[in-house]
């Protein structure tokens, strides 16, 4: 991936001086037109436990993709999900609180440190990784979409990776997707409303005769 | 003569007395109308060797001004980055110059513009100042001071009760 590429500094100065501010608001949250079921897959999450589809069942769960080495797009993002969640504990049950999860894709530089990086967002956060295969494929499951970029001269490299982050049924389907940049209240809103109609659809399945 | 003399400095303390009581410090000398401020830094895990920096940078001046570089004692090396989403996917790529036109304000923000501060030389903690220049292309040098915070949206934690929600 193109870390290095120079972009003409006029035109994205222009772009920025006069898009930035007025860019119109994006929805906070997409629901896909139909849940999509998730393939099985062997992560491990940073405790070094194994991590599959299973791990998801009967929990909520939002899930990002990001990379370690990324100071600006995931850390904000994480940050925010961590004001998500606050916001989210005051109008849902504890155990009906989704769980954060980190997908590594960058897991040569992501394992090592994979454990400290998630608990400085959140203690319940969990980061998840494992090879790259195994990675790419969940990530193209979740509709997705990562790129490793070549090294430069010091070593570091760039990685490019799906910015939106996943919402996750407690029946391992993907229902949604949440749009950076993550308005803690507004996305804490959308979410509660999200889950509670679909209990409420559950609900109705259930006591169907 | 010695009487000339003293009025002459009397009139340029005088002037110098005035262009500090109107002008704030930043627009007086070379850096000539560009205000840096609002310089913050988003609390990183501390076993992440890149950080990055944001600002608000003003131009008052009657010239377009290209932002070239950064420098801070606290980090081995100071790239200037942009982030963007295309297609739902997040990139960065990294830039020779930003122009600042005449007369614009442009903010280095999450998400879009920002530094990228790489190897950080020791632990920053919420609330510590870090030194940055910033370098502009005609040679101009713009010091500030940035502050560690919180990552996240700005101001969340001090909103309380007002905020209804969606």
């Amino acid at each position: 991936m193109a870390r290095f590429r120079r972009l003409p500094a006029a035109v994205v100065a222009l772009a920025l001086v006069g898009g930035l501010r007025a860019a119109p608001a994006e929805a906070i949250g997409v629901e896909l037109d139909a849940p999509v079921a998730l393939p099985a897959f062997e992560l491990e999450d940073h405790h070094g436990r194994e991590f599959t589809r299973e791990s998801l069942a009967g929990r909520w769960h939002l899930l990002l993709a990001g990379f370690t080495h990324c100071p600006d797009v995931c850390p904000f993002t994480l940050a925010n999900l961590q004001r998500v969640m606050a916001e989210l504990s005051l109008r849902t049950m504890p155990d009906k609180l989704p769980r954060v999860l980190f997908l590594a894709v960058d897991p040569k530089r992501d394992r090592p440190v994979l454990r400290d990086y998630v608990e400085h967002f959140h203690p319940d956060f969990l980061g998840v990784t494992g090879d790259e295969a195994a990675v790419d494929a969940l990530v193209a499951a979740l509709d997705g979409l990562v790129r490793r970029g070549e090294p430069d001269a010091q070593g570091d490299y760039e990685v490019a990776h799906s910015a939106a982050v996943s919402v996750i049924d407690p029946q391992a389907r993907v229902v949604a997707r949440l749009n950076p940049p993550l308005a803690p209240p507004e996305t804490a809103a959308y979410l509660s409303r999200l889950m509670r109609a679909a209990e409420q659809a559950a609900k109705a399945e259930e006591t169907k005769p | 003569m010695t009487r000339f003399r003293t009025w002459v400095l009397a009139v340029t303390a005088t002037v110098v007395l005035a262009a500090a009581g109107s002008l704030r410090a930043e627009e007086v000398g070379p850096t000539d109308g560009l205000v840096v401020r609002e310089a913050w830094i988003p609390k990183a895990p501390s076993v992440v060797p890149m950080h990055a920096g944001y600002f608000v940078l003003e131009n008052r001046g009657a010239r377009d001004r290209s932002l070239v570089g950064a420098a801070s004692p606290a980090y081995a090396r100071v790239e200037i980055h942009v982030s963007r989403v295309e297609d739902g996917v997040a990139t960065m790529q990294a830039l020779a110059k930003v122009t600042v036109p005449a007369g614009k304000t442009i903010r280095f923000a999450p998400g879009g513009l920002h530094l990228m501060l790489m190897k950080p030389q020791r632990d920053l903690a919420v609330g510590d100042r870090v030194a940055l220049t910033l370098r502009f292309e005609d040679g101009t040098e713009l010091a500030t001071t940035a502050t560690v915070r919180p990552a996240g949206h700005r101001h969340e934690g001090h909103r309380h009760g007002h905020d209804q929600g969606a």
